[in-house]
């Protein structure tokens, strides 16, 4: 059976009811009691089999013994009849008529013992000798009683046992005491014969005689009157095979006498043995004197004869025959089940259908309403079925008002007489006055008054009568509209013609398709001339390329609008520059229909800045190249310079002793010289470098750079610089420049040998101000010009030495951060130079 | 291994007359009696090199503004060369520009010294050179 997934076997056991349950279940329970029984009866059985087969087995070897012990004691009567007067040749004719070979197999033959004592040995030796010259008593011992086997028939197969003492062993000896003492049968316990060369167990059955042919009745007397014993030996194997056939047996056994096993058939070489028994058990059994232990159990033979596969048939019959039942039960309700479900498939379908059915009409009705032109289903009879909203409110009725009233209330005469008549004419002779057409005509509203419509009629069929469907369009609005349009129209052409800003519009394929006056005269066109020509008619040729690439991605859509400056070439073939402003206009579905742009003549304009720009470019590298000739020509300048310096002072050197004192003097001059050319080589190269290295911005103090500076300056004593403990934020290494010279100058230029120099400082958030004030001669206002140009010093070098480049240098650095220098000083006054950086000061 | 102070040549490459001759007289005056062995631009003293003028052990004073081959033109062709290219090379020269200095340091030079204007600088820097042959070890 097969379960899809839709009926698994879980859900459809959950489908059994009761009933089935019940049946399932005492089905299950009559199984069950009929193995029972059945099993019982069968154990029973073989319980019964087995106690018969173990007694029969015990019965049977009791037997045996009981039958030799017979004869044993018949044999003692007869040797009391002879009046104990027994020779070997009579024992040998009387045991032979015994035949005991083929009457009791299993004895090894029958002898007899007598008891002598020892003083009575030599002469009873030597009457058994007269007759048998090899008898002799063995082994020897020091016992006062000897106990001579002395007859044993057949005594070909007992030699080894004649002349044997039995009182050389225990087990012989104690069965044989407790004979003459009981006067009954005994059994020894487990021995080896001597005439058994297998060495197996056995075992000696003794029957006492006396010299009376009835036994004594006190123990003193049976002692006393004891002669010997009539015995038989047994050889435990042999007893078993005569006593039983080992064939078809239903039973194996062993037998112990205490610990020492006499016969073992329990063990995987006996034929039929069963490792695993239905039953085996242990019995105990006195035998003259001994306790023999049995243990009996069944053979393979006896399972497969007793076994009984019955109760187990049934068994299994039965729940096979529940497992049928339970499937027939799966099956049963599996179809029933997959009917329900067919049944409430096609249940939900047609629930489905319906419900789909019902909201197509749904939709289909609120779209009618959402419709924003009227719409009336009418029947070939002219009744109204259905009017949307859009007509409701066109023709001012309301749903109830409208519906199964007859098509005519909402057109005027003469249509509205005529109307039934138009139906029948088409519904009879096909003849179509609006089907399929847009028809101009007149609506008739619920207050009377009449507004026009456009009407388009299609046709239909329901349930085998046709209908028409009639979507009415109003034009109240529709002239106004148009109006409007053609006065925007009207004025955006005027705006644009009469603009002096160029106006253009083109097609999607370059071409104009408007242009006004100023654009092209501009060009040197008259309008109409330019109208439907390609774009590329006003660019450059180099231009071309990149102007189609730019109208591509505007009629792709990628760019809507562009600005951009470019060439425009005129129609004597000059080129005049142009700012373009180009934007894409679309249509309903976003794509672009036409590009509208405006141009905008910069030519004027674009020359002049271009012009411009190419001269800032030229003075740019002019400046460059001075500062790179200063850069140079100082640094080569330099190099003749310290070999001048070097040969002279070689020579001074080298000739200090010849040279005249004037020529010493000139020496000194040349080298005064020299170094004020090396000092302004050197100005000269500091400033050329001003503004080529950038510095940080860094927090300075100044009190603490003044400090430094007049320490390294060797500044004379007599001279006091003074300075704020304000910091500023600067660029370090240039502020220090600036500083160095200002101080320095000061203290050059004073006239006296002492002086004070102070320095201020006054910042605000956009910068800061220095001032190096000193109190030395001043500069006149004509002057202050003069003292910040290059190369100029106020008073002669020999005087003061200087390049005359500290204040110009200090000019540029300042200057060169947008800040300012200025002397402010009047004769005889001191001096003041102010500097101010424009340097914000909450930077750090 | 150690090498006398007196075989280590110094080559001398420099093309002003006047600067050559200041280390001369630095030499006699520090009574140094090492030879110098002088070329006048980096062209020469490469052909030098190469046809085996200079005999090692030696050091290189190397001025940097010349006409044909600068300085840093000549440390670059030097170490390009199999048997020279662990030359020891001190940079004398007037340019302080650190562009300068740096280019020469990248070619893995010893020393950059400045030439003074005037005054007692060379002496300071032939006295260096000739402590730093008289202790160190060079290659050969």
């Amino acid at each position: 059976m097969i379960f899809t997934a839709n009926y698994s076997f879980y859900a459809i056991l959950s489908r059994f009811n009761w009933t089935h349950w019940l049946v399932l279940c005492s089905s299950t329970l009559l199984t069950l009691s009929g193995w029972y029984v059945t099993s019982q009866q069968s154990q029973q059985k073989m319980d019964l089999q087995y106690s018969f087969q173990a007694n029969h087995l015990i019965e049977l070897i009791e037997e045996r013994i009981r039958h030799y012990e017979d004869t044993l004691k018949n044999s003692a009567a007869t040797i009391n009849l002879l009046n104990n007067e027994l020779t070997a040749a009579t024992w040998k004719t009387y045991a032979g008529a015994l035949r005991t070979e083929s009457k009791y197999p299993g004895v090894n033959g029958i002898g007899v013992i007598y008891n002598i004592a020892a003083d009575q040995v030599a002469p009873f030796v030597e009457s058994q000798q007269k007759d048998r010259p090899y008898f002799k008593i063995h082994p020897a011992h020091n016992n006062n009683e000897f106990w001579p086997i002395t007859y044993i028939e057949p005594e070909k197969s007992n030699l080894k046992a004649i002349g044997l003492d039995i009182a050389h062993e225990a087990n012989r000896l104690t069965a044989a005491l407790r004979a003459r003492d009981s006067g009954t049968t005994q059994i020894t316990g487990p021995i080896v014969l001597v005439q058994d060369s297998k060495k197996t167990p056995g075992f000696l059955l003794y029957v006492p005689f006396y010299s009376s042919d009835r036994v004594p009745e006190t123990l003193e007397q049976k002692q006393k009157e004891f002669i010997g014993i009539v015995y038989a030996p047994f050889i435990m194997k042999n007893l078993m095979d005569g006593a039983l056939a080992n064939e078809n047996r239903l039973v194996n056994f062993s037998i112990k006498d205490g610990d020492d096993l006499l016969y073992n058939e329990l063990s995987t070489a006996s034929v039929d043995f069963d490792p695993m028994p239905l039953f085996s058990e242990t019995y105990q059994i006195d035998l003259h004197g001994r306790i023999w232990t049995f243990k009996i159990q069944s053979s393979q033979i006896f399972k497969s004869l007793f076994s009984n596969y019955q109760p187990l048939i049934i068994l299994f019959s039965g729940l096979i025959l529940n497992i049928l039942l339970f499937a027939f039960f799966m099956v049963l309700i599996f179809n029933h089940r997959k009917v329900i479900d067919y049944a409430e498939i096609v249940t939900q379908d047609l629930v489905k259908n319906k419900q789909d059915l019902e909201s197509a009409y749904n939709r289909m009705s609120s779209a009618f309403d959402t419709m924003l032109d009227g719409l009336v289903v009418i029947s070939d009879k002219g009744t109204i079925l259905e009017v949307n909203n859009a007509a409701l409110k066109l023709f001012l009725y309301t749903r109830e008002e409208l519906v199964g009233q007859n098509i005519r209330c909402m057109m005027p005469e003469p249509h509205q007489s005529a109307h039934d008549g138009y139906l029948h004419d088409y519904l009879t002779h096909g003849e179509k006055r609006v089907i399929g057409k847009r028809r101009l005509l007149q609506g008739l509203r619920k207050d009377r008054t009449v507004f026009p419509i456009y009407l388009q009629v299609s046709e239909g069929n329901e349930a085998g009568s046709k209908i028409f469907t009639g979507v009415i369009h109003d034009l109240t609005d529709k002239e106004k509209d148009e109006q409007k349009i053609a006065e925007k129209e009207a004025i955006l052409s005027a705006a644009v013609h009469a603009s002096l800003a160029g106006f253009l519009m083109m097609n999607t394929q370059g071409h104009f398709t408007e242009i006004n006056k100023a654009l092209a005269e501009w060009l040197g066109y008259s309008p109409e001339e330019l109208i439907g020509r390609p774009v590329t008619d006003i660019l450059p040729e180099d231009a071309h390329i990149a102007s189609n690439d730019n109208l591509i991605n505007m009629i792709q859509g990628h760019v809507n609008s562009i600005h951009l400056e470019k060439q425009y070439k005129r129609k004597d073939g000059a080129l005049v520059w142009g700012v373009l402003s180009a934007s894409t206009v679309k249509d309903k579905i976003g794509k672009v229909c036409y590009i509208v742009a405006q141009i905008i003549n910069i030519d004027e304009a674009k020359r002049l800045s271009l012009r411009l720009s190419a001269q800032n470019l030229e003075l740019e590298r002019s400046n460059e190249e001075l500062d790179q000739f200063a850069y140079v020509a100082s640094h080569d300048l330099k190099a003749p310079l310290n070999a001048i310096s070097k040969l002279a002072g070689w020579i001074e050197e080298d000739c200090l002793e010849v040279i005249p004192e004037a020529s010493k003097e000139h020496f000194d001059l040349l080298k005064s010289r020299v170094s004020r050319m090396a000092k302004l080589l050197d100005d000269l190269l500091l400033f050329s470098r001003v503004g080529r290295v950038s510095h940080e911005y860094e927090r300075v103090n100044i009190q603490q750079l003044t400090k430094n500076i007049a320490t390294l300056q060797d500044i004379p004593t007599g001279f006091i610089c003074t300075a704020p403990d304000i910091s500023v934020i600067a660029p370090k290494i240039p502020l220090e420049q600036v500083l160095r010279n200002l101080i320095g100058n000061a203290v050059k230029h004073h006239p006296d040998k002492t002086g004070h120099i102070n320095i201020s400082i006054d910042t605000n958030p956009d910068g800061f101000y220095l001032r190096v004030i000193d109190d030395g001669a001043g500069i006149p206002q004509h002057l202050h010009a003069k003292a910040c140009e290059m190369f100029q010093t106020l008073r002669p070098r020999d005087e003061v030495e200087g390049s005359g480049m500290g204040l110009a240098l200090c000019k540029k650095i300042i200057e060169g951060y947008g800040g300012s220098l200025q002397i402010e000083s009047e004769e005889t006054k001191g001096t003041t130079i102010v500097t101010y950086l424009p340097i914000p000061q909450h930077l750090i | 291994m150690h090498k006398q102070p007196s075989e280590v040549t110094l080559f001398l490459i420099e093309d002003d007359d006047v600067d050559a001759m200041s280390i001369s007289r630095a030499f006699n005056k520090l009574r140094i009696g090492n030879p110098i062995v002088r070329a006048k631009d980096g062209l020469e003293a490469l052909e030098m090199l190469q046809q085996g003028d200079i005999k090692k052990p030696f050091i290189i004073l190397l001025d940097l503004q010349m006409p044909r081959m600068n300085g840093l033109e000549f440390i670059e062709a030097v170490r390009k060369e199999p048997d020279f290219e662990d030359s020891i090379i001190f940079v004398l020269t007037t340019s302080r520009s650190e562009d300068e200095m740096m280019q020469a340091y990248h070619q893995q030079i010893a020393g950059y010294f400045l030439k003074e204007s005037s005054g007692e600088g060379i002496l300071d820097v032939v006295a260096v050179l000739n402590g730093y042959w008289k202790i160190a070890y060079l290659p050969t």
